[in-house]
């Protein structure tokens, strides 16, 4: 038998997926903003990630075990005595982690905050040279 | 490529002396947001910075471009006064009541 709830459901993703503005915003507000766009270069890799409101406190970019981990923390906003009209912003409460393959140099990650833009940059190590090792048979 | 118009997430909130309103518009380029009264409408336009052409594009989960919202700005709105500030990716307009609609105490007369 079909199961109606579970129809509607798939329904509400399909169409919040379909528009550019989710038509079901409670829907969306329970969830989390968890976008990553993720470009290269000739010298690494570029993680770009939306924090609107975010504040460069509230970000943490953490390196261990050739994993990276972002955090980005719901920035404190105090808003005392006003009435809400209309709320359709999200939490962008998040972490999220990635695997970084050997080719990629640790040491020289990079963030930058711009206009709720977090950028994260991962270099190449610069090229190894490749050696020859003999191997002697007896 | 023609840029996709987003529509930016909103909150507005209103306080005793006005009506904010605070839309989310990471990454644009200052110099293109646009922020006008006409007629009745408030209009606000912007184009987010693009990503550097020597990047190839890996993975996208989000599309940034165009942001374009309107919203009806009734009588009790001081337009002379609208002001608007951009943040950490945050545009924040301040629409002042007019002082027509201020609450106020109203003096009972007596004979």
């Amino acid at each position: 038998m079909m199961n109606f709830f579970y129809e509607l459901e798939r329904m509400k993703h399909l169409m919040n997926s379909l528009l550019d503005t989710p038509f079901f915003w409670e829907e969306v507000r329970e969830g989390r903003l968890n976008y990553a766009n993720i470009y290269e270069n000739e010298s690494g890799y570029m993680i770009q990630m939306l924090g609107p409101g975010v504040k460069k406190e509230n970000v943490e970019v953490n390196y261990e075990n050739d994993l990276l981990t972002i955090t980005i923390h719901k920035p404190e906003e105090k808003m005392e005595d006003v009435r809400w009209i209309r709320r359709e912003r999200l939490q962008p409460v998040e972490t999220r982690s990635y695997r970084l393959s050997a080719d990629l140099d640790p040491t020289k990650i990079e963030a930058k905050l711009v206009d709720g833009v977090l950028l994260v940059f991962l270099p190449r190590r610069a090229q190894r040279e490749t050696k020859k090792i003999d191997v002697k048979v007896k | 490529m023609e840029k996709r118009t987003i529509i930016p997430a909103t909150d507005i909130y209103e306080t005793q002396d006005s009506y904010v309103v605070l839309m989310e518009m990471p990454g644009i380029d200052k110099s293109t947001l646009s922020v006008k009264v006409e007629d009745d409408r408030l209009v606000v336009e912007a184009s987010s910075v693009e990503v550097g052409k020597e990047w190839k594009v890996v993975d996208t989960e989000f599309e940034l471009g165009k942001y374009h919202r309107e919203f009806r700005v009734g009588p009790k709105v001081n337009r002379e006064k609208i002001e608007a500030s951009y943040e950490d990716g945050i545009l924040k307009i301040v629409l002042p009541k007019a002082e027509d609609f201020k609450p106020r105490q109203i003096e009972v007369k007596t004979a």
